[in-house]
């Protein structure tokens, strides 16, 4: 008896540092990229990895002054991301909403295709988006890069089998207060789909966020460039020019604290909402 | 009566009609457009030219599409099965009642899912850098981007890192549907931990697991930014050597070759429903027993 105590304290510690191990792994690197973004470009050159021999604002100052497009890019990144998921998220709970209490016809058959076009990824469509867009001559504009993010049938499927929780009785009891579809839809439904809605909304926002393929190809000119595509372009390796990595490190915390503190004030329910998005298969 | 009622009739399909247009517009007529331009020979401006099959036979000739295929299987062979062990590791321990506490720290894991796949890469560099953070902390002085397999591994250490929160939140919610009586009884009776976890919740969650994986694969398959950015030549890609199979597709946009780059898209859509019908056949298999 005691020594299966023993073995199950033994056991209990080396889960506790296995858990702790990873924890440490997955946060070092985050750790690193703020350490490393109080550093000056010089000391980056020859310390990438210590703690700072000076710890230095210069970095964020080199984002307002020679580098100030990133905070312009970061701007672009924000208009693009916040005018997808409004849009999106809107569309996408209207739809939901249709699929989730409305009897039509082509009620099922619209849905199974709609699934089943999930099965193309985005990639395979680039060429076909770029020479549509090159057709309505809107490459290298916001526009290019926010259209094409909004529709997501993920956001459809998740949005629908939340409110397929939501009793009828409450639309029903709404309808008898003679409440239209469309005030039943903003007074009844928004409110109680609202944690789908806000956890749907932040995981739309971070994908346009992290977005890369797509405006690589369509925002080559410096003024509509989201961060994301200006970022990596700092580490250029052309001779003469030195990587400024403090400034780089600046940016990338500059364009992930803000997503990481959204995130942790809604952690819960996007954790489930990922859950419910991965199921789908 | 009879307008009420076909008012009532089409409202639905006017909560339906804004994402359908959407969609019809920016996702189904591009596909559609994109194959039809596989077909042809197109520069992007005058008229496109019937070719027939002729862009997919090129590029299932081409040798940097094979190179591409083969670098992103090398990825996935190098972080999948890792990945998957620490995942579903940790959602052992956090899902197991003795980590009660733990179960508030689970949004630590998950955290790298909502830093950028472009800002991943740019931090690693700083992580794998010649005197940087991993070479300093174990004392050695490998040279990890000198040389494609290190890159690669490196690159397959990201992927880790990024995604395995992901997969770690899927099995947690995995493990609490597995019903806690079959797992008091197993320790009744004796069970070691290990016996606990082979004989009993692997099998049960041997579908999650077959789906992880197959998902992770098509994921891989649509690799793009990390390799590119860890070697880091702005606006250009990284060598065939390391490229994954979609710098083909982005290169051959860039040289305004739209038909090459979209039969490079469509058998990537070809590989991947193939492994979607793995995934579905061998979900339904187990489902049997």
């Amino acid at each position: 008896m005691e020594r299966n105590l023993l073995k199950n304290k033994i056991e209990y510690g080396i889960g506790m540092i296995c858990f702790i191990l990873v924890c440490i792994l997955v946060l070092a690197p985050m750790l690193l990229m703020v350490v490393n973004s109080f550093k000056s470009n010089s000391e980056m050159l020859r310390n990438d990895s210590g703690l700072p021999e000076v710890w230095t604002l210069e970095s964020y100052k080199s984002l307002f002054t020679t580098y100030s497009s990133l905070v312009k890019h970061f701007y672009n990144s924000i208009i693009i991301s916040i005018i997808s998921t409004i849009c999106g998220t809107f569309i996408c709970t209207l739809a939901a909403y249709a699929f989730a209490k409305y009897k039509f016809r082509g009620r099922e058959s619209i849905f199974y295709v709609l699934l089943a076009t999930l099965m193309i990824p985005s990639e395979v469509i680039i060429p076909g988006q770029y020479l549509f867009f090159a057709k309505l001559k809107l490459i290298n504009t916001l526009a290019v890069q926010i259209l094409p993010t909004i529709p997501a049938v993920v956001g459809v499927y998740m949005i629908r089998q939340y409110m397929l929780g939501i009793p009828t009785s409450l639309i029903e009891s709404a309808k008898i207060d003679g409440a239209g579809h469309m005030r039943t839809f903003v007074t009844i439904i928004i409110p109680s789909a609202k944690p789908i809605i806000s956890s749907y909304m932040i995981l739309h926002f971070l994908d346009v966020w992290q977005n890369y393929t797509w405006p690589l190809l369509v925002a080559t000119k410096q003024n509509i460039m989201p961060i994301m595509v200006s970022l990596p372009t700092l580490v250029d390796s052309v001779i003469g020019f030195v990587p400024v990595w403090g400034t780089i490190m600046a940016g990338s915390v500059l364009c992930s604290i803000p997503l990481i503190i959204v995130f942790l004030l809604n952690q819960k329910a996007v954790m489930e909402s990922v859950i419910l998005g991965s199921i789908k298969g | 009566m009879k307008v009420t009622n076909i008012r009532e009739k089409i409202i639905p399909y006017l909560f339906l009609s804004p994402f359908l247009v959407f969609f019809l517009v920016f996702f189904i007529y591009p596909a559609l457009n994109s194959f039809y331009i596989s077909l042809t020979s197109y520069k992007g401006y005058g008229q496109a030219k019937w070719v027939g099959w002729k862009n997919y036979h090129a590029i299932l000739h081409y040798d940097v599409f094979w190179t591409g295929i083969r670098n992103v299987l090398t990825y996935w062979v190098l972080h999948a099965g890792v990945m998957m062990i620490i995942s579903f590791t940790m959602a052992f321990i956090v899902s197991s009642p003795k980590y009660q506490k733990l179960s508030r720290l689970k949004v630590i894991l998950f955290l790298p899912r909502v830093i950028a796949p472009t800002v991943a890469a740019l931090i690693f560099r700083a992580v794998f850098s010649s005197n940087g953070l991993f070479n300093t902390v174990f004392g050695v002085t490998i040279p990890w981007f000198q040389n494609d397999t290190l890159t690669k591994i490196v690159v397959a250490i990201i992927l880790v890192w990024r995604d395995f929160g992901y997969w770690f939140v899927v099995f947690v919610a995995g493990m609490t549907s597995v019903n806690p009586e079959i797992i008091d009884a197993s320790i009744v009776d004796g069970a070691t931990t290990m016996q606990r976890i082979f004989r009993i919740i692997i099998p049960l969650m041997k579908n999650i697991l077959k789906f992880a994986l197959i998902i992770d694969g098509i994921s891989s398959l649509r690799l793009f930014s990390i390799p590119n950015i860890i070697v880091g030549q702005p606006g250009a890609l990284s060598p065939t050597s390391i490229g994954p199979v979609m710098n083909l597709l982005v290169q051959n946009i860039q040289q305004g070759s739209f038909g090459r780059a979209s039969a490079v898209g469509w058998l990537l859509f070809i590989m991947i429903s193939i492994l979607t019908v793995i995934q579905m056949t061998a979900v339904r298999d187990t489902e049997d027993l």
